[in-house]
């Protein structure tokens, strides 16, 4: 059992990074792997918009994400620096008229991705316990 | 072998948010204790030059941000030489690049407020090879 | 470690790889490790399968195949329809892709095993 940490650094439609990177979480799980956590950074917050509006036989990957953290149970988190910076507010940020950060999605600082890569060097001699860091 | 981030950055400091994306990254990472080495690498070298002076486009001299990476215990800071040499073998109308490198870090670049060392393509695989996790931006 | 490719920007994927093979001991020395010495997997996906042709190229020109482990994600493969053009314009090159192609079962695999693991995009 190998744990991974996922790193989504493009926007949705965009870039297909998000679905390649959903491809390899779900293929992952199912091999028995885990997935700590996924994060978003850069334009990668994209994906965490309630407002995206695709075409019926297009990919929502605001939807995708949702569905495989409810089956899964899988953090997705993203950075609130990038995602304010790109237009992505979260309910709680009160000067903010509205919200359009998807419920299934955690507002976050950098440091919780880091947190648990580091969490993982302290705990070298246990291989099993490493994370792997992959970016997309 | 300790367990190290390595961070590469890519691309020249203003018209893009990379430059400033994986600055930050690697702040954040620093900040929760986790060892960073960063990389500068290919336009990324760009972000070094001292005569920067973006007042214009109104942003911040990437130069004078980075200098504060050792305060933030980021030590372990990299120039890739071919890179270096790539970019720089027009202006100094020389093929010899690895003259033209340490040209470059003399007069040029920031290196006396910035610490870095010049790594050549053997040392880079093994920098990459040795890292625990990868972020590139 | 794994390189995951998703350009398909030849100069810069070519930036990572190892130049030949080198027996540079000194500069082994200075770095105080061999960890480089081990096999780098390449797996190609989205933009990256379109760099197969030439990659397969290089690795047989500068007799890299004992330092690079070229892998190609079947779907992206797939999708690109490059397979066609590959076959008819060698026979042996089509049988050369299967040898390379893995699923995304496969892919994952691959990431578990090795370490670190980054990725090139533009």
């Amino acid at each position: 059992m190998q744990r991974f940490a996922i790193f989504v650094t493009k926007s949705p439609y965009d870039s297909r990074n998000a679905e390649s990177a959903l491809r390899f979480c779900e293929a992952a799980i199912t091999a028995g792997h885990r997935i700590e956590q996924v994060f978003f950074y850069q334009s990668g917050v994209h994906n965490s918009s309630t407002f995206l509006d695709l075409n019926t036989d297009e990919i929502n990957m605001c939807k995708r994400w949702s569905e495989f953290k409810l089956a899964n149970d899988v953090p997705l988190n993203l950075c609130v620096t990038a995602a304010a910076r790109r237009g992505i507010v979260a309910e709680d940020q009160k000067s903010k008229p509205d919200s359009n950060l998807a419920a299934a999605f955690t507002p976050v600082g950098m440091s919780e991705y880091f947190s648990a890569l580091n969490e993982n060097a302290k705990n070298e001699k246990d291989a099993a316990s490493t994370i792997k860091s992959i970016q997309f | 072998m300790s367990a190290y981030l390595l961070i590469i950055s890519t691309h020249a400091p203003y018209h893009s948010s990379f430059a400033m994306d994986a600055y930050e990254a690697a702040l954040g990472a620093t900040n929760v204790g986790l060892e960073v080495r960063f990389l500068f690498q290919g336009n990324g070298v760009f972000q070094l030059l001292s005569a920067q002076t973006p007042a214009g486009i109104q942003h911040k001299n990437m130069a004078k941000k980075l200098k504060a990476l050792p305060l933030f215990d980021i030590e372990d800071i990299y120039v890739c030489s071919k890179s270096v040499a790539l970019r720089f073998e027009a202006i100094s109308g020389q093929n010899h690049a690895q003259n033209y490198t340490n040209e470059f870090f003399e007069k040029i670049s920031i290196s006396d407020e910035l610490e870095a060392q010049i790594v050549n393509e053997q040392e880079l695989n093994i920098l990459m090879a040795n890292a625990s996790h990868i972020l590139r931006f | 470690m794994l390189i995951q490719v998703l350009s398909n920007s030849f100069d810069l994927v070519q930036s990572y790889l190892p130049n030949s093979v080198q027996n540079d001991d000194e500069n082994k020395e200075r770095a105080g490790s061999v960890e480089a010495d081990k096999k780098i997997c390449v797996v190609l996906l989205q933009d990256g399968v379109y760099l197969y042709p030439s990659l397969v190229r290089i690795l047989e020109e500068k007799d890299l195949n004992n330092l690079i482990d070229l892998r190609v994600l079947d779907i992206d493969w797939m999708a690109s329809g490059l397979g066609a053009l590959v076959s008819s314009a060698d026979k042996s090159g089509a049988q050369t892709i299967e040898r390379h192609l893995v699923n995304t079962q496969q892919w994952v695999a691959l990431c578990a095993e090795h370490s670190p693991i980054m990725t090139v995009q533009d």
